[in-house]
């Protein structure tokens, strides 16, 4: 039943996208929310000032909005997006007449500057406090989870894996697995939120 | 903001929520800003955990981002600008097309002009259309100098060649000359 189907991460951005195409800036919310820490870090990884790195970022994501219209959904939409931020940072850079720190990225491939993204990790002095703090909280929070709610979402944040996938995994239904899912998500999210406020 | 509608924003994150629920879903999170920052908080769980959090301050870049956005006009309101202008010159054209009837008629009963009359007459009552006539296809032959004139200048201009060049051009010339005398003339 096609009302049942799963839309999958890159139909889910298609939707998003499709809603901006249609005038809706709150959906282009949503595509910002859920990109912007990745779109900083790969930033960062040329423009090493935080205050520099926040404006290209800026720039990066407007000029994604101003664009949209043209986006067809030939590639993922973070591909897309990646593409703008190394546009932009680059751009920049030249403007600003200083050389890249990295030349090593593959600009066409966001999975392999994952990759390195985590083997150098960089961090600002301004948010390296709250970053921790986040990282310290969420752990500890995964940590006193029941096992099942552990395993369901250390598989879906860390390996990737779909519901259907997990399911098998876990031998479990698919309903079970969204479940404990979202059940891991709001106990982390309980003692997260005082940090955040 | 209900448990079942965090438990489809968890769903939505992941691309697992069936997509008949995400149209209604959407715009609830386009009227409650509480539902997205459900949202950005388990984007942010899912980061921590992968150890991808940006080190800036949660939110300051969306916030940055949004506000510029706001300031940006709408694709749909271009679009609509346009549909609306259009709409706005319809009876704008109509009120012209009446207008230039009128003026004809006046004009032709002032003159008594029959021919005026009759177009006034058959503007009033022919429904308005675009005609574009097609051009008669014609075809003239492209000018050519005469060869005389031709001739005239090679030979002149091969007093600045060589003795060989000047043979070759003059035998060329010769040969150009014979074939069209051979040539019957057109018409």
């Amino acid at each position: 039943m096609k009302g049942l189907a799963r839309v999958g991460n890159r139909a889910n951005d298609q939707m998003l996208v499709d809603r901006v195409q249609q005038g809706d800036k709150s959906a282009f919310d949503l595509l910002v929310l859920k990109y912007q820490h990745k779109i900083i870090k790969l930033i960062m990884r040329y423009v090493r000032d935080p205050t520099e790195a926040l404006d290209v970022a800026q720039e990066a994501f407007l000029k994604a909005y101003r664009a949209i219209p043209s986006f067809r959904g030939d590639s993922a939409f973070y591909t897309w997006l990646y593409r703008i931020a190394i546009n932009t940072a680059k751009n920049h850079l030249v403007a600003a007449r200083r050389r890249p720190l990295e030349y090593d990225l593959d600009i066409q491939d966001p999975e392999q500057y994952d990759m390195q993204a985590r083997l150098k990790h960089t961090d600002t002095p301004e948010g390296l406090v709250l970053t921790e703090e986040i990282k310290a909280t969420v752990n500890k929070a995964i940590d006193l989870l029941p096992e099942d709610l552990r395993t369901a979402i250390i598989l879906r944040e860390l390996e990737g894996m779909s519901y259907e996938e997990i399911a098998q995994t876990m031998e479990c239904p698919v309903g079970t697995v969204r479940s404990r899912i979202f059940r891991a998500r709001e106990a982390i999210d309980k003692r997260l939120r005082p940090l955040l406020e | 903001m209900s448990e079942k509608i965090r438990d489809q924003i968890s769903a939505f994150i992941d691309g697992e929520l069936p997509v008949r629920e995400c149209d209604l879903l959407l715009r609830r999170m386009r009227r409650d800003s509480e539902l997205s920052l459900t949202f950005d908080r388990f984007g942010l769980i899912g980061d921590a955990i992968r150890d991808s959090l940006s080190g800036l301050p949660q939110g300051l870049l969306r916030n940055r981002v949004m506000q510029a956005v706001q300031g940006e006009r709408q694709f749909a309101d271009r679009a609509g600008t346009w549909r609306r202008r259009g709409r706005m010159l319809q009876p704008a054209a109509g009120v012209a097309v009446a207008a230039s009837v009128a003026v004809v008629a006046v004009l032709s009963l002032r003159t008594g002009d029959p021919a005026l009359q009759d177009a006034a007459v058959a503007a009033s009552t022919e429904p308005f259309a675009y005609t574009y006539t097609v051009p008669e296809p014609s075809y003239s032959p492209p000018v050519t100098a005469p060869p005389t004139r031709l001739t005239n200048y090679l030979v002149n201009h091969s007093q600045y060649t060589n003795t060989l060049g000047r043979k070759s051009m003059q035998m060329r010339i010769l040969v150009d000359q014979s074939e069209t005398d051979e040539q019957p003339e057109r018409e």
